[in-house]
């Protein structure tokens, strides 16, 4: 099995001087292809820099970041912004969707700009939205919008699935449903998927998790059966 | 403490929003800049203008006489109740050089003179010019005056030779050009001269100066002018009361002398026939025969002689240029600024309203800290009334220095008044202040009031973004599914805050107006010139004669058969008044009876106002010119009262308005002539027109004609255009300023809008950048709402543009002018070229600002 994703010695810096402070410092790790992967660490432990950095949303200061054959690192904005259209699907704690425009048209708004994108009305009723279509954010729950939110993510058929905090707005019962739809995602399509929390909890359900304190990979552990959100408690 | 933080926050605030902060103050300024700046300029031209004529004491009005005013009219004029003051003094015209120079002895109480240079003359030789010649001679040179014809002896001055001892300037003659009417050269003044009282023959005076008691308040006030016109009105019958006694007298003195004429005479041919042939007798004959010749055309110029009074506007050319002057940028202050000071005053309000509905959740916080009400919003109250007082005293002080000084400049060119006295307009200046922090309030009211009432931990949340909906144009299902996806979320975004929407639409169609009007008024203006010397006016001058003069024919063969003319026609011409009670001054007409209508129509077209066609002159009634019959709304088969120089009133049925844009006119056949004056058709004018048509040519001819000895006076029709181009370089200067105040309004107007646009929706920015799309595309997502809204607001800018410049092109031309309404296509193209180019600058520095947008933070914080 090729590597999916290389990081070598990354390290990033923010700011400079006495002032810089240091997110992530000499990680190395490698997931491979079709793998769910946990990152887990405490809020500040550099979790969520590490997750911008494989988005192509921000750059490393030092070291090697490889997704899916392409060198992140030295990448120009522009290549940056090609990888992220075609390449990832980002979900945030906050959805983030354009309030303007319907569950559908939001979904849309990802499609219309990926290459190989899916058929956004499947993918929303794959998500057990189909009902929901042409109702507007502010007419949905916390947890539609989020599911909006992966369908959008995941509507542009990428190779990398990021969340972030995903089911950090949610209640117990829809964070989990939200977790259900990522890990089917990566165990049914045979793609990526990377979570990044701080609820060690949930990792279980992952292939691969990687613990961060202080901007370090403190442990990396494989499950060779991840279990099935379904059976999870925290 | 508190406080220091509380400030210190507003601080940071300010200096992390310099640009907002600047867009309102700018937005502000502006509106105050051109509101204050065009409603101080007339008032302060006028108080300019009201101190140099209490400095010299202006005559409110100038009675004068052919024959001089003898001691018992004197006597007479002074006893009369109404007059506080009177001065006599004398005047004749001269020529210097071919100029035409009008000599007065020097005015010691009424009217002075002001000494630029030099002394005032003391000497009988000694001679004081006008400033407009300070240039052509010097004080201590020697200077020879011609009277009507070179090398003649000027009337009524005991020499010709003068040592020039000074320079000085008079209200009376402020003009720099064409200071009035003469019987002189061109026909036009160029300067005047002073002289001591001695230096004239007679003294007998022919100029009275007078005050009037009853007349009160500032020059160019209603209540002064119409004071005047009352006072002239009651003195005018016992003027004439005394013309005629005068008359009586100087008839009875001919008659007298053609008497004793007549007895000499039959007694010399009586002895004649008795002695038979003595040549020394017949000589005398001769003589006598001549004399009584003559006697009968002085009896005609006797029967001629009035005793005209003349308010300020109509003596004194300078003094009603320069009121009507100011009027024009009065009436200009009424409509332009007032639509400029609302369309910043709306802008600003939405800013504000934006900032404060951005800042909710600081609300909150400080809401939740214990801090009271007020000290949640005194950030943004300061930071408003910063920007308001910033934007109103930067305004008004440029708009009560700047702009009064640059029209000022441009009207003035032709004149001869003082600088301009700036004053403070507190009034204007004040309700312009309160408006501008009025909107500030009330915008950070509106936004704020309803927030406070909320609890604090709900402030805190953010507010939920404004819900999607639907909108109508997605019924027609049709257009909608032929939209591109990108297409339908500017649909639904254009209509998502209908506010903004229709706040840019209305901005940018202001803008846009005004640009068209701004062009629009210049084009106009200079409009007036083109139709009205192009396919109106044909003639050049009009030379006056006296056809009682033995001259006579000598004058009509110079006027007809000189080289340079290609045609020539008589008619008879004067000058007559009307007014109404809206009009402050008496309108000034041009009656023509023509003697030959088909010879006459090819000088002077009289095309139907309405359908452009050729009227023909009607036996009954009269053709009166557009601006006439607007300014006294009449209409076809109405009846108009006009007045002659002596007062009395004539009435006359309009049949047919004519097409005019400058000067009145008054047109009638003979046969109407002679049953409305009830006197016999007489031409007294050739209308020419010359071969060569340059106004060196022109002032050629018109000199030719004042030096014929029956020549009474002359007018050249470009006398007009002079005056219409004077007027023009001013407005140009003016509109000049209203296009580029429009512009920057225009560029603020839609820098501002996209700004609060943008920031309003960076999250949704950011999200579409973290789903990879390129910048252009992200830029196009929200400027093609900004493109559409500007397009559709340069469309509804046509409309009010064309109305708003109609508006202003009825009341903005003097009384005496009229300019066509049409716009050129030209407007239009530049004033949208001008806006796009706004357009374009925005986006390129908005897109700056997207592209710094800061996807990660905006994305994962909660507001």
């Amino acid at each position: 099995m090729s590597d999916f994703i290389v990081v070598k010695d990354l390290t990033k810096t923010y700011g400079s001087g006495e002032n810089a402070v240091t997110a992530n410092k000499d990680i190395s790790f490698t997931i491979p292809k079709g793998e769910l992967t946990i990152i887990v660490g405490e809020s500040g432990a550099g979790k969520s820099t590490l997750l911008d950095i494989l988005g192509g949303m921000d750059t490393a200061t030092s070291g090697q970041v490889v997704v899916a054959g392409q060198d992140l690192s030295h990448a120009t904005n522009r290549q940056l912004t090609t990888y992220r259209r075609h390449e990832i699907g980002f979900v945030f704690q906050f959805y983030n969707l354009v309030p303007n425009l319907t569950a559908v048209e939001n979904v849309q708004l990802a499609s219309e700009i990926a290459p190989d994108a899916l058929d956004p009305v499947t993918t929303l009723q794959n998500v057990g939205l189909g009902e929901r279509l042409n109702n507007f954010p502010a007419q949905l729950s916390g947890g539609e919008q989020q599911r909006v939110a992966i369908a959008r993510a995941i509507a542009k058929n990428p190779l990398l699935l990021l969340c972030d905090e995903p089911t950090g707005a949610l209640d117990y019962q829809t964070g989990k449903h939200v977790l259900k739809l990522i890990q089917d995602f990566a165990h049914q399509s045979g793609k990526n998927a990377i979570i990044v929390t701080h609820n060690g909890l949930i990792k279980p359900m992952a292939d691969h998790v990687l613990e961060i304190v202080d901007g370090k990979i403190k442990e990396e552990s494989f499950n060779a059966h991840p279990v099935s959100v379904e059976t999870l408690e925290w | 403490m508190t406080k220091r933080l509380l400030l210190l926050n507003t601080w940071r605030e300010l200096k992390g929003s310099l640009a907002r902060f600047f867009s309102i103050a700018i937005l502000l300024g502006l509106g105050v800049f051109v509101i204050v700046g065009l409603k101080s300029t007339g008032p302060d031209m006028r108080e300019t203008a009201i101190s140099e004529y209490q400095k010299e004491n202006l005559a409110d009005a100038q009675i004068t006489s052919p024959v001089g005013f003898t001691g018992a009219d004197q006597k007479a004029i002074r006893q009369r109740s109404s007059v506080k003051t009177v001065r006599f003094g004398q005047m004749t015209d001269v020529q210097l050089k071919g100029r035409a120079v009008r000599v007065l002895s020097t005015p010691k109480t009424l009217s002075t003179v002001t000494v630029v240079s030099g002394h005032l003359p003391k000497k009988q030789n000694e001679i004081a010019l006008g400033t407009q010649l300070e240039k052509t001679y010097r004080v201590g040179q020697t200077i020879t005056l011609d009277g009507k014809t070179k090398n003649s002896k000027p009337a009524r001055l005991a020499q010709r030779r003068f040592k020039v001892t000074g320079f000085v300037k008079s209200s009376e003659f402020t003009r720099k050009e064409n200071l009035g009417t003469t019987s002189l050269s061109t026909g036009q003044l160029t300067t005047f001269a002073v002289v001591p009282k001695g230096s004239f023959t007679s003294q007998t005076p022919n100029l009275a100066r007078v005050n009037f008691k009853p007349v009160t308040g500032q020059a160019y006030s209603k209540t002064y002018e119409d004071g005047v016109n009352h006072q002239i009105t009651e003195i005018q019958p016992f003027l004439n009361h005394r013309a005629k006694l005068r008359r009586n007298q100087l008839l009875s003195d001919v008659n007298q002398q053609v008497k004793q004429g007549q007895t000499q005479l039959t007694l010399l041919t009586q002895q004649l026939t008795l002695a038979g042939q003595q040549p020394a007798k017949n000589q005398q004959i001769k003589q006598l025969q001549k004399g009584l010749k003559s006697a009968t055309s002085q009896r005609q110029s006797i029967r001629a002689i009035t005793y005209p009074i003349k308010s300020r506007n109509d003596y004194n050319a300078g003094y009603s240029a320069m009121g009507a002057n100011a009027q024009r940028v009065d009436v200009l202050s009424d409509s332009f600024p007032i639509f400029f000071f609302a369309v910043a005053i709306l802008v600003c309000f939405t800013t504000m309203q934006h900032m404060v509905a951005e800042k909710r959740t600081e609300m909150g916080t400080f809401r939740a800290l214990g801090y009271s009400k007020s000290e949640s919003v005194f950030s943004f109250l300061t930071y408003g009334i910063l920007s308001a007082v910033l934007g109103t005293v930067v305004g008004a002080y440029l708009g009560s220095t700047f702009l009064p000084r640059a029209i000022y400049r441009a009207y003035t060119a032709d004149f001869n008044y003082g600088s301009l006295q700036l004053q403070t307009h507190w009034g204007v200046i004040g309700v312009a202040g309160l408006l501008a922090l009025g909107c500030i309030l009330a915008a950070i009211w509106s936004s704020a009031y309803p927030a406070l009432k909320e609890q604090a931990a709900q402030l805190m949340l953010p507010k939920p973004p404004k819900g999607g909906s639907r909108i109508l144009l997605e019924r027609w299902t049709w257009f909608w599914r032929r939209l591109s996806f990108s297409h339908k979320v500017t649909a639904r975004n254009l209509f998502r805050y209908k506010g903004r929407m229709l706040m840019t639409l209305s901005g940018v169609a202001a803008c846009v107006a005004l640009l068209i009007t701004a062009f629009g008024i210049r084009d106009s203006l200079n409009n007036i010139v083109t139709v009205q010397y192009r396919d109106i006016v044909h003639y050049d001058l009009i030379g006056v004669y006296n056809p009682d003069s033995s001259a006579k024919d000598q004058y009509l063969k110079t006027a007809q058969k000189s080289s340079q003319v290609k045609r020539s026609t008589g008619l008879y011409t004067e000058t007559v008044t009307a007014k109404n009670s809206t009009l402050l001054d008496n309108q000034s007409i041009s009656l023509l009876v023509p003697q030959n209508e088909q010879q006459f129509s090819q000088q002077l077209s009289l095309r139907s106002a309405t359908t452009h066609r050729q009227l023909t002159i009607p036996q009954n009634g009269v053709i009166v010119t557009q601006k006439l019959a607007k300014l006294f709304n009449l209409k076809q088969g109405d009846t108009f009262t006009f007045k002659s120089a002596t007062g009395h009133a004539y009435h006359v049925k309009v049949a047919g308005i004519a097409e005019m844009y400058m000067g009145h006119d008054l047109v009638m056949g003979p046969h109407e002539y002679r049953r409305i004056f009830d006197q016999k058709f007489v031409p007294n004018a050739q209308m020419i027109q010359l071969k060569n048509r340059r106004s060196a040519t022109i002032n050629q001819m018109a000199r030719r004609l004042t030096r014929q000895s029956a020549s009474e006076t002359v007018v050249e029709s470009n006398d007009a255009k002079q005056m219409i181009e004077t007027v023009l370089t001013g407005l140009n200067q003016v509109v000049l300023i209203l296009i580029v105040a429009s512009s920057v309004l225009a560029f603020v107007v839609l820098f501002t809008l996209t700004y609060v646009n943008v920031s309003e929706r960076i999250r949704e920015l950011a999200t579409l950048k973290v789903l990879g799309f390129y910048p252009n595309e992200v830029d196009l997502y929200i400027f093609r709402e900004t493109i559409i809204l500007t397009l559709v607001g340069i469309l509804i800018g046509y409309g009010l543009g064309d109305w708003l410049h109609a508006y202003i092109m009825t009341v903005l031309p003097p009384e005496m002018a009229m300019a066509q309404l049409s716009l050129h296509p030209a407007n239009f193209m530049v004033s949208t070229v001008i806006t796009l180019l706004f357009l374009v600058l925005v986006m390129v520095v908005m897109a700056k600002q997207i592209r710094r947008i800061d996807m990660l933070g905006a994305l994962k914080s909660v507001d």
